[in-house]
């Protein structure tokens, strides 16, 4: 019984991770409509920032990961006005293929500057172990379940209550009625971005301290992608429950199954969650129009 | 069928041939296709001898199999709008069946490369049938996962069957002539490409293809006029998975050994970018990107070569980080293609093609 | 019916889809304006007429200098075969994802001929390294062979076929073409058996870093016949080392408790850990790179499990101790056949100031160990290279005599000696375990290569060089 616990907590703290992801994938495509391949990249680059914030430039780790969150933000408006603006209103491939273009000029990028040294994150934040009841968990492991947490708290208070979010929610809904009704979907547009962009290196920050500073932290993209669908892609709390139940899905099958086979798992319950519900647990049903 | 044939004493047209001659082109064409010929005859001979711009026969040759792979991606998502992700696993499918076939049970080379495209077939009408309830970017993640779970099974195969250390194909022999050096596979593959090309030119113009465009185009509206939808889709899955099967066999008797890390997502993310470089649905487009993918490495290496690493500042950057620079290059390329020129090169190499052909009355 | 019709035409794909994107997108008056076809008409001539002069004018091309920084002293641009040098090929993977590795690699190589040629070359010739990256892509690694073999014609290459993929492919071009490969930073099995004449691995095979490993946690753990569990990569060469270690183990009595092949992309071992604690094994072994060595100890450390871990070579350098506390740090040995610059010697003093001088990879010598391999490597060519009578050309046939010719290399304690022969082509037998100190925070040597060499049972020799195992016995 304390293993089946101690496995459910690692696969909480993992799916937290893959949760903050999703969160960024979900957020994107409920807002503007685009599938944002090159989130597991964007990890990869909010990871390198921070690193050489706290390495190369001598900060402490607080104000790395403001400055770190203040350069993504920036570089997310960018990627907005110059890849995704010209781009609105394509067809899927289109889409899907731009951002998957712009993952691969990102990942090249990381590699030229900061070549393929895998390197530790300095300073990196504590990992001890506290034992409760014959269960063992790390700092580590808490921070990570608590810093997703916060995260999801902060968007779950800033789409109910403040303006932008709800800016954003109409948008997300239907973006003529929210244009009719005066909102600037283009400054909505943008926001969601940068925050996407910022999701994206906590993400990377966090995946960096329980591993390795790598060029292959963009891998987890790809993990991240069953996550969202099968909380559902239409449904912003789906992503967070949905990348949860992924790590945990994750750890169990590699516990109670096989090890080497615990990714291809978490790919068979994607295929069985398409077929069967491809609107995922929490989100609905799409309506097409022909 | 005879050309002067008359219907009803009428100049009724009844195939294509008649068609194209309203408008006589004189001996052009013929021409063209002489040149052509000889070119493409000579090309093992240039690159052997003189590297034109860095690029090798084992080049050209890699070139030639990726030009089969675009084709076939250009049937699946060019002409019947079905996003898959699924060619790394066909291509494993492919080195899977010339291993289980060729190398395990000595069936003769032209017999293993066929065979293993049919069951590339088969498998890909199974891949296709999620295509028939799943639309858009769901298909993608369904093929995504169907994508990583058969690369899965392909290692746990050929740990099974061949070990660690990968899976060995002896050179292939065919009439007699076995192919060991890179002319020779080179004449082989030129005559698989263009039997490809031919089939997927032809297929356009049969009602089966005109079909597929329709179902692309919208799937609802094709069924109300009388498509079955259901057995097109999986028409074009099974098509375009027979071709990407062939050239995976076709890969792993000229690389000589695969394993698993032979097959990866980066191949299919490269072929999606050569069919959209070239320009989605368009034949032309798909050989023309595949082309420019393939050959642009080695033309910047040799870049790279020339330039020396004492050049200022692209010197040590091609030097050192070469294929990086590749892949931005790329991106870069697909990302402008999809913002400035959607329709790829082929509709620039098209539009090139038209001002010389009306001068001096292009604009 | 014109084909023209039926393909999609050039708007269609840029047209917006959705309803959403149509009020989203600038609105552009009249529609778009159609692109001027004239100068492009012109632009393709002038790229036409500027391929054709460039495919004319370069016949076989000589490729320029090595890819190390400007400082090299290495000489430049040599057409190939002249009298005054000596051309090597490097098929290595400079940029792509084993590079981190193979970089070290391959600059240790540049060192020791950069310093080689400074001091006058071989016999008065300059040595010249035609590299060319393969990035762990068996495509561009064939094509690579082609230029460098066919067209720059190298007589040998040097660092090459580092990756099994690639190594598997090219055997048996290299066989044919009869070019001799020294130094390869990876030994497949079927490069060694049969008895290939033109492969000169200096590689310890993964069956020899077994029996070392083996070896050493028995005399550290003092139980002959252990209960051990595996952690590897589920990669071909992971499973391979499981099995290597489980044949082992058995032999003297022991078992494989378990064997744990994890995907690359795992990110913590501790499902890994907790199964194998509750195996209870006496010691543990791990394949794959710093990394996974790092997540295996992190997750032990977190989960309280001090058992001695031993790691493949590629599981090395500093990452993995500097990770955990002192405590778990000094349960982590890897084995190597090569000498991290941390252990102070002559040897490696040596050549940290040579890294330094002739190429400015000082640091970078300091901390990764394949550097060490590769000047090492670099060390024995310029061997073999001297061992050619001065009057005779330097090619492929008289490069494989000259390097049979080498005989207990003595590289300052960098390796262990280095010895081929005409029937020889394992050049590297013996390995020993590195651990850590953690009050000068640097990896230490345990022990000496020769104390280690009695335990190696050579499985991959062919039968034909068997006969320096007794040899060499300790």
């Amino acid at each position: 019984m304390t293993a089946f616990i101690q496995y459910l907590i690692t696969g909480i703290a993992v799916g937290s991770i893959y949760a903050i992801v999703a969160l960024g994938f979900s957020l994107v495509f409920k807002a503007t409509g685009v599938f944002n391949f090159a989130q597991g990249s964007l990890m990869m680059l909010g990871a390198f920032l921070a690193w050489t914030a706290t390495a190369r430039w001598g900060l402490a780790l607080v104000p790395a990961i403001v400055l770190t969150l203040v350069i993504s933000g920036a570089l997310g408006v960018a990627m907005h006005f110059v890849v995704i603006r010209p781009l609105m209103g394509n067809t899927l491939l289109t889409l899907v293929m731009a951002t998957i273009a712009l993952s691969l000029i990102i990942s090249a990028m990381a590699s030229i500057i900061w070549g393929s040294e895998q390197r530790l994150f300095p300073s990196p934040i504590p990992d001890h172990v506290l034992i409760v009841g014959g269960v063992r968990i790390s700092t580590l492991d808490l921070i990570v379940i608590g810093v997703s947490g916060v995260c999801m708290l902060i968007f779950g208070l800033f789409f109910r209550f403040t303006t932008l979010g709800l800016q954003m929610r109409a948008t997300a809904e239907n973006s003529e009625a929210a244009v009719l009704s005066g909102v600037n979907s283009q400054r909505v547009f943008v926001v969601t971005f940068a925050v996407a962009l910022m999701l994206a290196s906590i993400g990377g920050i966090l995946l960096a301290n329980i591993s390795l500073v790598s060029l292959s932290l963009g891998d987890i993209g790809l993990l991240a992608f069953p996550a969202v669908v099968v909380g559902g892609l239409t449904s912003i709390p789906g992503a967070v429950v949905g990348g949860i139940l992924i790590g945990v899905i994750e750890q169990l099958s590699a516990a109670y199954i096989s090890v080497e086979s615990q990714d291809v798992i978490v790919y068979v319950v994607l295929l069985i969650v398409l077929l069967v519900r491809p609107w995922g647990i929490l989100g609905e049903r799409e309506v097409v129009r022909v | 069928m005879s050309d002067k044939k008359r219907l009803g004493g009428s100049r009724l047209t009844t195939n294509y041939r008649q068609d194209l001659r309203v408008m006589p082109r004189g001996p052009w064409p013929w021409l063209c296709l002489i040149v052509g010929v000889a070119f493409l005859v000579y090309v093992p001979t240039w690159v052997e001898n003189s590297a034109p711009l860095g690029i090798g026969s084992a080049d050209v040759n890699f070139a030639l199999i990726t030009i089969m792979g675009a084709i076939a991606l250009n049937l699946l998502v060019g002409y019947t709008g079905l996003l898959s992700m699924g060619h790394a696993a066909f291509l494993a499918l492919g080195a899977f069946g010339a291993a289980l076939l060729g190398v395990k049970a000595g069936v003769p080379f032209w017999i293993t490369v066929i065979l293993s495209g049919c069951m590339g077939a088969l498998v890909g009408a199974l891949v296709g049938l999620p295509s028939l309830r799943l639309r858009g970017l769901y298909l993608l993640l369904s093929t995504l996962a169907l994508n990583f779970i058969a690369l899965f099974l392909f290692l746990k195969y050929q740990l099974h069957a061949f070990g660690p250390a990968g899976i060995n194909y002896p050179y292939p022999s065919f009439l007699g002539i076995t192919f060991n050096n890179d002319t020779k596979w080179y004449f082989l593959l030129i005559v698989c490409v263009i039997g490809t090309m031919l089939l997927s030119r032809n297929l356009l113009r049969s009602r089966d293809g005109r079909a597929f465009v329709a179902v692309r185009d919208s799937d609802v509206a094709a069924g109300v006029t009388g498509v079955n939808v259901a057995a097109i889709k999986l028409k074009a899955f099974a098509l375009s998975s027979f071709i990407v099967a062939f050239a995976g066999a076709l890969y792993a008797y000229y690389v000589s050994t695969v394993n698993q890390d032979s097959f990866s997502l980066d191949q299919v993310i490269g072929y999606y970018a050569c069919v959209i470089v070239g320009g989605l649905g368009s034949l032309s487009g798909a050989v023309y990107g595949a082309l420019l993918y393939s050959l642009l490495p080695p033309i910047l290496t040799q870049l790279s070569n020339d330039v020396g690493p004492n050049a200022p500042v692209i010197g040590p950057l091609l030097a050192q980080h070469a294929s990086d620079l590749n892949l931005v290059i790329f991106g870069v390329v697909v990302l402008l293609i999809l913002m400035v020129r959607p329709a790829g090169l082929a509709s620039i190499a098209s539009s090139i093609g038209q001002s010389f052909r009306r001068w001096p009355f292009s604009s | 019916m014109k084909d023209s019709e039926l393909r999609p035409r050039a708007g269609d794909l840029a047209e917006p889809r959705s309803r959403r994107g149509r009020l989203i997108t600038r609105t552009r008056i009249g529609g778009r304006r159609p692109r001027s076809a004239r100068s492009l008409r012109w632009l393709v001539i002038a790229a036409v007429a500027a391929v054709i002069l460039s495919a004319c004018g370069s016949s076989s091309s000589s490729s320029a200098g090595s890819g190390g920084s400007g400082t090299a002293a290495s000489s430049s641009g040599g057409s190939s075969s002249s009298s005054g040098t000596i051309n090597l090929g490097v098929i290595s993977d400079q940029t792509g994802p084993t590079s981190a590795t193979q970089l070290p690699f391959l600059h240790g190589i540049e060192t020791y001929i950069n310093k080689t040629n400074a001091q006058g070359g071989v016999n008065g010739q300059k040595i010249h390294l035609d590299l060319c990256d393969e990035k762990y892509d068996v495509t561009a690694g064939l094509a690579c062979y082609q230029t460098l073999v066919k067209q720059d014609k190298v007589s040998a290459l040097v660092g090459s076929l580092n990756d099994s993929d690639v190594q598997a492919a090219l055997i048996p071009k290299i066989t044919q073409d009869k070019i001799p490969v020294i130094g390869a930073e990876s030994t497949n099995q079927e490069a060694l058996i049969p008895f290939n004449k033109y492969f000169f691995a200096m590689e310890c095979p993964y069956p020899d870093q077994a029996d070392v490993a083996v070896q050493y946690e028995k005399e550290l753990t003092g139980v002959a016949a252990p209960k051990v569990a595996s952690m590897t990569l589920s990669v071909s060469s992971g499973i391979e080392w499981s099995q290597l270690i489980k044949e082992r183990v058995t032999k003297a009595g022991g078992s494989l408790v378990g064997a744990f092949p994890i995907p690359p992309t795992a990110t913590n071992a501790d499902v890994v850990v907790q199964k194998m604690a509750a195996l209870h094994p006496t010691w543990i072994t791990v394949h794959g790179g710093p990394n996974i060595s790092e997540i295996l100890l992190k997750s032990m450390q977190k989960f309280g499990l001090q058992v001695p871990v031993v790691g493949i070579f590629a599981t090395g350098g500093h990452l993995p101790f500097q990770s955990v506390s002192p405590t778990y740090a000094k349960l982590f040995h890897y084995v190597n056949c090569y000498t991290p610059a941390d252990v102070t010697g002559p040897g490696t003093t040596q050549m940290v100031a040579d890294a330094q001088k002739y190429g400015g990879y000082g640091a970078e010598a300091q901390t990764n160990d394949p550097f060490t391999n590769g000047y090492v490597v670099g060390m024995a060519t310029v061997a073999g290279l001297k061992n050619i009578p001065s009057g005779t050309k330097v090619d492929s046939a008289s490069i494989v005599t000259g390097m049979e010719k080498v005989n207990n290399l003595d590289t300052m304690d960098l390796s262990p000696n280095v010895t081929f022969g005409p029937n020889l082509r394992v050049g590297v037998i013996g390995l020993r375990p590195y651990g850590w100190d953690a009050t000068t925070k640097k990896i230490v040597a345990v022990g000496t290569y020769d104390h280690y060499k009695s335990a190696i049972t050579g499985e991959w020799l062919p039968p034909q060089s068997k006969y320096v195992l007794s040899s060499s016995a300790g």
